[in-house]
This record gives C-alpha cells, sequence and structure tokens, in this order.
C-alpha cells in the first residue's frame, strides 16, 4: 500500500529548491517590499489614514529645502503588505514589488527609503 | 501485593503546538482512563471583535482573514457579506461566482490539512506529507489570485473582490479540483480505508444528535452525528441555491464517521467548484467602495458554512467611520469547549489526540 506511493514520490521530480542558490518567483500580484517615489508625492497622508497597522507615519524630510512638506515613512516591521496604500495613493507614488528578501539584522533597514524620479525607470529599492 | 485503590490524578494536554494547537485541556484520569475533562482556552486571544471597533471597513477586512490561519477566506467572507448587509451594497454576479469558487478552495484545503494533522496525532506520517504537498496546489491558485499564498489580505472585502481573475485561472483552477478528486481516492487507501486507521476510530467518542445540539455543534461534526444542517443549504447565501450538491451526512457519530463525512465534502466541493467554473459570469467584480466610508446606522448578521461550521458576524453601525460592535461566531468554539469536554469522558489517554482532531477545529477561531 504505501511502497508504491513511495516509489511515486522517490522516483518523481524534486520537490524542493537549493535555496540561496535557487528561489522561487512569487506571483504577479505578489505583494512585496515597497517603492516610494518622493517626487510624485503631493503629502496627502491618504496612506497614513487608510495603514490599518499604522506603519506609515508622516515625517518631515531631512531635506527641508527640496522637501518642504511631509512624506510618507513605510516601516516594514509593522506592515501586513495589504496594499491599501498602493490602492488609495492618488498620484501611484507608493508601489508594492514582488521582492519577498526582508530579512536583516538592522530593524533601521526596514524604514522605506524614498526613491527620487518619477518611476517610470527601473525601480531602485533598498 | 494487589493494588486496591488508585487515585484519580490531573494531567495537562497542551498548550505546546504540534499535539494541541494552542489550547490546554485538563484531564482528570483514573488509570489510562478519562474521567473528567476541562477546556482552557485563552492561548491565542487576539481580541478581534474589539480591534474591529477601531477599524473602517476596509481595514477591518485585510483583519477579518487572520481570524482562521487555515480558511482565511470563508472568515473575509463573512465579515464582507455582513457589512453588505449593513450598508446595503449589491455584489456584482461575477463577484458571487468567485467567492464560491475561492470558499470551496479554502474548505478543500482546510479538509486536507485536518487530515494530515489528524494523520500526524495517530501516527500516519505519510499522511500529513502528502496532504500538504497537494494543499499547495490549492496554495498556489491562491497566491495567484490574491497575491499571497494564505492570507489574502482582504481579497474578498465588502463591494465585491479586489481583483478580477488572472487570465487562465479558471482552467488551473480546473485541473487542480480534478487533481483534487484523484488525491481523494489515493488517500483512501493511505487513510480513510487503512485498517489501522478505522480501527482506532471506529466506534470511538459518539456524539449523539440531540447531544449535539444542545450542545452547539456545526459542521461536520454534526453532520456525522446525522443532523443535515448546512447553511449553505439551509440559509442560501451567494449563488448556492443555484448549485447542485449534496449534503453529506453520515449517521454514526464517532471519530470515523467524521473524518468519513470531511472526505465526502470534499468531493462535493469539487463538483460546486467545476460548476462555478462552467457558470462563472463575465462582468463587473466589485463595486466601489470608499477607504473611509460611514457605517450606516442599524445592524446585520451574516452566517456562512465555513470548513469548520456555521460561522457568523454580527454587525452594529452607528454611523461613525467604524462599526459600532462587532460580534463573531466561530465554530470551533462550541466544538472544543462543551463537545469535546463531553467526547472526552471515558475515552483512553491514548485516544485524546484522535478525538481531539476529529472535530475539524482551529483553536484560532475559538479564542479569536
Amino acid at each position: 500500500m504505501i511502497l508504491p506511493i513511495l516509489g511515486k514520490y522517490f522516483a518523481g521530480k524534486r520537490m524542493t529548491l537549493a535555496f540561496p542558490k535557487e528561489s522561487e518567483s512569487p506571483a504577479e500580484r505578489y505583494r512585496g517590499r515597497h517603492v516610494f517615489y518622493i517626487d510624485k508625492c503631493i503629502s496627502c497622508g491618504t496612506c497614513e489614514r487608510v495603514c490599518p497597522n499604522k506603519a506609515i507615519i508622516m515625517l518631515p524630510h531631512q531635506d527641508k529645502e527640496k522637501y518642504p512638506k511631509t512624506y510618507p515613512q513605510i516601516d516594514l516591521a509593522k506592515c501586513c503588505f495589504c496594499a491599501l496604500c498602493q490602492e488609495f495613493c492618488p498620484t501611484n507614488a507608493i508601489e508594492l514589488t514582488t521582492d519577498y528578501f526582508l530579512t536583516t539584522f538592522d530593524r533601521k533597514e526596514l524604514l522605506v527609503k524614498p526613491t527620487e524620479g518619477s518611476g517610470e525607470e527601473t525601480p531602485q529599492t533598498t | 501485593m494487589a493494588i486496591t485503590r488508585t487515585d484519580a490524578y490531573v494531567i495537562p494536554f497542551g498548550p505546546a503546538h504540534p499535539g494541541s494547537g494552542n489550547f490546554r485541556i485538563w484531564l482528570t484520569v483514573d488509570g489510562e482512563r478519562v474521567i473528567k475533562a476541562r477546556a482552557e482556552p485563552g492561548f491565542l486571544h487576539r481580541g478581534f471583535e474589539k480591534l474591529m471597533e477601531y477599524r473602517t471597513l476596509l481595514q477591518n477586512a485585510v483583519l477579518a482573514d487572520r481570524i482562521c490561519i487555515l480558511e482565511p477566506l470563508s472568515w473575509d467572507l463573512v465579515f464582507a457579506m455582513a457589512a453588505e448587509r449593513l450598508q446595503g451594497i449589491e455584489v456584482p454576479e461575477r463577484a458571487k461566482y468567485i467567492r464560491v469558487l475561492l470558499a470551496e478552495l479554502t474548505r478543500i484545503q482546510s479538509h486536507l490539512i485536518w487530515f494530515g494533522v489528524a494523520g500526524i496525532a495517530m501516527g500516519f506520517d505519510t499522511v500529513f506529507k502528502v496532504a500538504l504537498t497537494w494543499r499547495e496546489e490549492i496554495l498556489r491558485l491562491f497566491e495567484e489570485v490574491t497575491g499571497a499564498r494564505v492570507y489574502p489580505t482582504g481579497y474578498i472585502r465588502p463591494g465585491g473582490v479586489r481583483w478580477d481573475l488572472p487570465e487562465g485561472f479558471l482552467e488551473r483552477a480546473e485541473e487542480v479540483l480534478l487533481h483534487m478528486e484523484h488525491y481523494i481516492f489515493e488517500l483512501n487507501d493511505l487513510f480513510f480505508e487503512n485498517p489501522s486507521f478505522v480501527s482506532r476510530t471506529k466506534g470511538l467518542a459518539v456524539l449523539p444528535p440531540e447531544k449535539g445540539i444542545e450542545l452547539g455543534a456545526s459542521g461536520p461534526a454534526l453532520r456525522a452525528s446525522g443532523i443535515p444542517y448546512d447553511v449553505r443549504r439551509d440559509d442560501p447565501y451567494l449563488v448556492y441555491d443555484r448549485l447542485e450538491f449534496r449534503l453529506v451526512s453520515r449517521e454514526e457519530g464517532d471519530a470515523l464517521s467524521r473524518f468519513l463525512v470531511g472526505r465526502d465534502e470534499v468531493l462535493e466541493s469539487v463538483r460546486i467548484g467545476l460548476q462555478v467554473i462552467r457558470d462563472m459570469p463575465a462582468g463587473e467584480y466589485q463595486v466601489k467602495v470608499g477607504p473611509f466610508v460611514k457605517v450606516k446606522e442599524g445592524e446585520a448578521y451574516a452566517h456562512i458554512e465555513a470548513a469548520r461550521g456555521d460561522a457568523g458576524c454580527y454587525m452594529v453601525g452607528t454611523g461613525g467611520r467604524t462599526p459600532y460592535r462587532v460580534k463573531l461566531r466561530g465554530p470551533s468554539f462550541t466544538l472544543l469547549i462543551p463537545v469535546l469536554e463531553y467526547l472526552l469522558r471515558g475515552v483512553e489517554i491514548a485516544d485524546v489526540p484522535v478525538v481531539f482532531w476529529s472535530l475539524n477545529h482551529c483553536p484560532a477561531d475559538m479564542d479569536r
């Protein structure tokens, strides 16, 4: 009874991947690390209010000359990756990529750094 | 020297996770036999009912799938249905069909994990491995539609569903459903008709029908006791009244019949899924609901047949942006506390995990 099943899976295709060398690409709709295009942002604060986990807070930028308003700071440690911020952003300034390698030794790296530019070029994730 | 008298003593079952799922039962045993069982819930309490009072409807839809780890889409569905009843939203036809398809896929994967974990409780490790491998096929479908394997983060939400089905999804879903039918037959040999499984579960922990109703059981556990109660038929929602399916029930009420009801339900779910794929209409998949929409004054209740039984959501609104009160009815609550305490009386210690897992429960939706 058990031998045919064992034989089938023994002779069949390998089901696991040698992880660091190869990894599976997620589905198209997978929601991973955010990209925040600061030049598109109009500082409306919708993302802050729509976030269910309060992972987004509006903070002033360090470079006050160039960016005088407040901008969302996304904390991936609190984020549940629901993509409501992406959905309701009026200017598409927040986008979720399919990058799921979020493990880090430093908590501060989980704060999404703003990306300059409009996002038409390939997104640079940090 | 003969031992003339033994004292009853108390042993805990749980709350270490693999055997009991964040849940503890205090068993008073006399020798090998359990004479009294007392359930101790609360290890997984996260306070959803209170959390939902602080979130808007769309944020709550994201939260709702966290209620039960094994069937998040069912909980999304029941929350969305309660919110729609309160708001008076009519869902487009295509969204209803998508919801039924996903709800049935959720039921199949939840039952597979039930069989798998029950297998591991009885020493059938192969069943666990193969059932979880097969479940992976459904999780891949979920990832394609919702963007995540387990937590859809509010895919089914007030107003319909969040995105339309991807290109070619129905063909792939049909293929997976047909695979599931085949797998269940394969599992017959391995598990359901395996003599060592049958002899272990036959006649064990019988739940009489009147006791099942009195203690509030629902789902496969009640249907195995000869009461064919199913919300899909008795209070049809979405498009279940247009679909053809057989209501599985058995008379025996023992642990074996509970598993067999679960097995036959998977086959019925496959039938429902194939009908839905055949009849899937084109058109809109959602009605736009704003992120900060006001919850209307009034109250609403919706319930569905989740994989574990009758899951309900009661919502009161007072015109604010968040619901005033949300009450969730988890089917596992009645299964795990009164029913389990009743069933464990008189069984042997070695059979406790078998009885425990024969109920198809989820400690997460019991504690909420």
